[in-house]
Formats: C-alpha cells, structure tokens, sequence
C-alpha cells in the first residue's frame, strides 16, 4: 500500500484547482487547498471532510507574500512536509491592450506571475528538505499564441515558462520533479469570463480541430499524470492541452 | 528613419546612434519610478536632451504632447530595457523580483503604451530577449521569468497591432553572445538590418541570435 501523498493545492476551491482537489481526495490523499474567498473553501472544506476524506482549507491572498510563507508553514507544522504542488490560481480580462489599465495589467501580473513566484519560493525550499516532490504549474496556452484572455493574461502566463525552467535549472538534481499544464479553452468559470455567449462559444469550438472544449477532467488527468512517478523522466516540458488548436490551426 | 530606444544605458544603444543619423532614446534617472527624458542623438553626437517625463506621476502626458507638437512619428521602436541580477530562487527577494518585474515588463508595458501612437503603420517593435526566457539557464530566476512573458507580450502586440501593419518581434541573445568580443557589434548590425531592410512577413516571431548555443 502506498503512502497517502501531501498535495498543497494553490487555488483550490474553484475550476481546475478544485477539480484536483477532488481528484486528490478520492485518492485519499491529504489535501490543504487555499483560495482567496474563504466562504466557499471553508464551506468546500466542510463538503469534503463530511464525505471522510482528509481536507484542510487555508485562506490565502497569493500577491501576499506574508499568506503564502504562513500557509507553507502550516503546511508543514500539520503533515511534515509537501509531496506534490499545485499552482493554479489565476485571473483573467478580456481586453485590448490601449483599454487594459496599469492597474489592471499589475494585478494579473500580480496573482498569476508573483503570486506563482511567490508559492515555488515558500515552497520549494520545505520540499528539498524532504528530497524534492512533484510540482505542477497550471498554465495557459495563450502564452505560446499572445491571445485569449488579453496581452496582460498571455505575458502572466508567458513568465511562468521561464520561471518554470529556471527553477528545473536550480532544483532538478535536488528532487523536484516541475512541469507545466498548458489548457487551451478548458470548460471551466474562467471561460464562461471569456466567451460568455452561445454564439461565441459555437464559434471559439470551430476553431479547435477536434471540435469540443477540453474538459475539468482531461485537465486532471494531465496534472496527476506530471504530479506522479509515472511521468519522473518528463522534467521542465509545457504539456498543451488544446485539442490541436495551437499548431493544428 | 525614426528609430527609438526605450533605454539609452543598454549596452548596444551606444553602437546604434552610431549607425543611425538620427536617434531618439530615453534616458532614465529614476528607472524605479520611471522618471528620466526623451533625448536625440543626431550622428553620434553627444544627446540633446528633448523633454522629462515621470511616468507614474503624469503617465506619459508630457511625452505624448512633445510627441504631438512635433508631428513625431517612429519607424522602428527598440525596447532594450532590462535588468539582470544572476540571483537564483532562494537568492531573490520579494523587492527584488518586484524591481525585475517593473523594468522587464511593467516599463515596457507602459511605454508601449504610451508610444504605439506615435509608430508609423508599418513601423515595427523590436524587443531585446534572452534564450534564458526558454533554457532558464542565467541562474536568474527573475530575468527567466520575465524575458518568457516579454516574448508573450510581443506575440500578443503582433496580433493587436497587426490592424495598422505594425509588426513585433524579439531577438533572443544568448549570454554568451553578449560576452564574446565582437558579441554587442554582431546584435547591433542584426538590429540595423532589421531596422533598414524590413522584413514585411516576419511577425510574432522569436528571432535568436546565439552562435547555435542552444541546440545542445
């Protein structure tokens, strides 16, 4: 029998983040998923641990770097250590470049670029101490296209490729495993945001050559795939999940 | 030509005013909290200073009036901002990411912004990246970062300005390349023959220039 793993889930009370959650829980790990509203993680949490699985929600404001050290640390002080992060809050505004603000372009920079800088800082160093662990960055594809979901989503994403690779740079010869998920027009919130009609979802599902929208769950599997000994050959790769859109169209 | 360099400091600004008679350039005396001036160099002269601007204080109001008085318009923008620490992860503060994260792509953001107006339809944005945005190999986590979303920018830019035919692209230097001793004379004569023979089909694209260093 195989020991129950410890899964800090970063975003973890909505769309793909809490679709791991799950995932996780069912493999009766134990799971400490953050989110900034703590209404719904705190009621998730109460779902969860009502059904016996092992759930612990921790509020966290990830553009705070005192949050994020605070949840690592509790982390820690509960299970000991972290055996598989994953990064996947994000936002997101679908703008053109003259109508996106500074303020708006240095918040999604801030949650999606620092707050991802921020956690692998937190967390890594708890890691290495426990020989390493998986780590899983939830991406975009609009990083590789500058499109869907404004210039400011696309860069957000974008620097998440570099630090990605710098990190595997740093830390590979000391146990972590890092790899990215890149989801293109994923059935998730995020996309209601994006294309909030019919219309314009009939017409984005043109565009995708197998004809559907990827779902929560092909997005889990990905990431439990690059979160596993399964995939420990697979190091510092952007894993697109597009159904062919990017290179195909 | 118009050419304009958003950072008159980088190391290959003194070889382009010489290849061009006419350079427009920032200079920043406050890169942090982007304040500085718009000079020009007119045949390797020494600059004339032209007008300050405090970006966050006035945006880039004081620009763009110069800009408008003067009928001013650019054929080529050359952003040449960056900053490199060689700090690895654990090295790296929170105010040190925070100042890579302003010059490496709040700056440009903003001066993009601001200048888009003023670049000629057909005109061109060129941005200085690194292969360390791919590799991660700097031991730079910052600069990695950053370079990778500055190379997402000019992609989205290529597809948003492709309206007015303005097109965007990035040279990737290796860091090698930057040390080689003829290394900053070979990324200007790439810059000047992009600059003077423009290539209309080339658009969204990461052009790298590192004597085939990353096919290892």
């Amino acid at each position: 029998m195989t020991r129950a793993s410890v899964v800090l889930i970063i975003g973890g009370a909505a769309g793909i983040g809490k679709a791991v959650a799950e995932s996780r829980l069912k493999k009766n790990d134990k799971v400490i998923f953050t989110d900034i509203n703590a209404e719904v993680g705190n009621q998730l949490m109460k779902e969860w641990r009502s059904q016996d699985y092992e759930a612990t929600f921790l509020r966290q404001n990830v553009t705070s770097w005192q949050d994020t050290e605070a949840v690592v640390a509790k982390t820690v002080a509960l299970y000991g250590r972290i055996d598989v992060l994953i990064i996947s809050a994000g936002v997101t505004s679908q703008k053109r470049l003259e109508d996106i603000s500074e303020k708006e372009w240095r918040f999604t920079l801030d949650v999606n670029l620092t707050g991802l800088f921020y956690n692998l800082k937190a967390a890594i160093p708890e890691m290495v101490k426990h020989y390493g662990g998986d780590i899983v960055i939830v991406g975009s594809g609009s990083a590789i296209t500058g499109s869907g979901g404004g210039i400011h989503y696309a860069v957000s994403k974008g620097g998440a490729f570099g630090l990605m690779r710098a990190i595997a740079n740093e830390y590979s010869d000391q146990g972590i495993h890092i790899n990215l998920v890149a989801p293109r027009v994923i059935e998730t919130e995020m996309l209601d945001v994006l294309y909030p009609t019919m219309e314009a979802k009939g017409a984005l599902r043109q565009k995708i050559p197998v004809r559907t929208f990827g779902t929560l769950a092909d997005t889990t599997s990905a990431i439990n795939f690059l979160a596993s000994e399964d995939s420990r050959y697979i190091q510092a790769q952007i894993l697109l999940l597009d159904g062919g859109r990017t290179y195909l169209t | 030509m118009n050419i304009l360099l958003f950072d008159s400091s980088h190391q290959i600004s003194g070889v382009l005013t010489e290849y061009f008679p006419s350079v427009y350039a920032l200079h920043f005396t406050d890169k942090l909290n982007g304040k500085g001036c718009l000079s020009q160099y007119v045949s390797g002269q020494d600059p004339e200073q032209l007008i300050t601007f405090d970006l966050l204080d006035d945006g880039a109001s004081s620009i763009e009036s110069w800009l408008n008085e003067h009928h001013m318009t650019f054929d080529a923008v050359i952003n040449n901002l960056e900053q490199w620490s060689g700090r690895t992860l654990t090295e790296t503060s929170v105010e040190q990411w925070q100042e890579s994260l302003f010059i490496n792509l709040h700056l440009p953001f903003l001066l993009v912004k601001a200048f888009i107006p003023y670049v000629s339809d057909k005109g061109q944005l060129i941005h200085i990246s690194s292969t360390a945005a791919v590799s991660g190999e700097t031991g730079d986590v910052s600069y990695a970062s950053h370079k990778s979303g500055l190379e997402a920018f000019s992609k989205g830019l290529s597809r948003e300005l492709s309206k007015r035919k303005i097109r965007s692209n990035v040279i990737s230097i290796s860091p090698a390349c930057w040390e080689k001793p003829d290394g900053v004379r070979q990324i200007a004569q790439l810059l000047n023959q992009t600059c003077h023979e423009p290539i209309r089909f080339l658009n969204g694209q990461v052009i790298t220039l590192d004597n085939g260093e990353t096919l290892s």
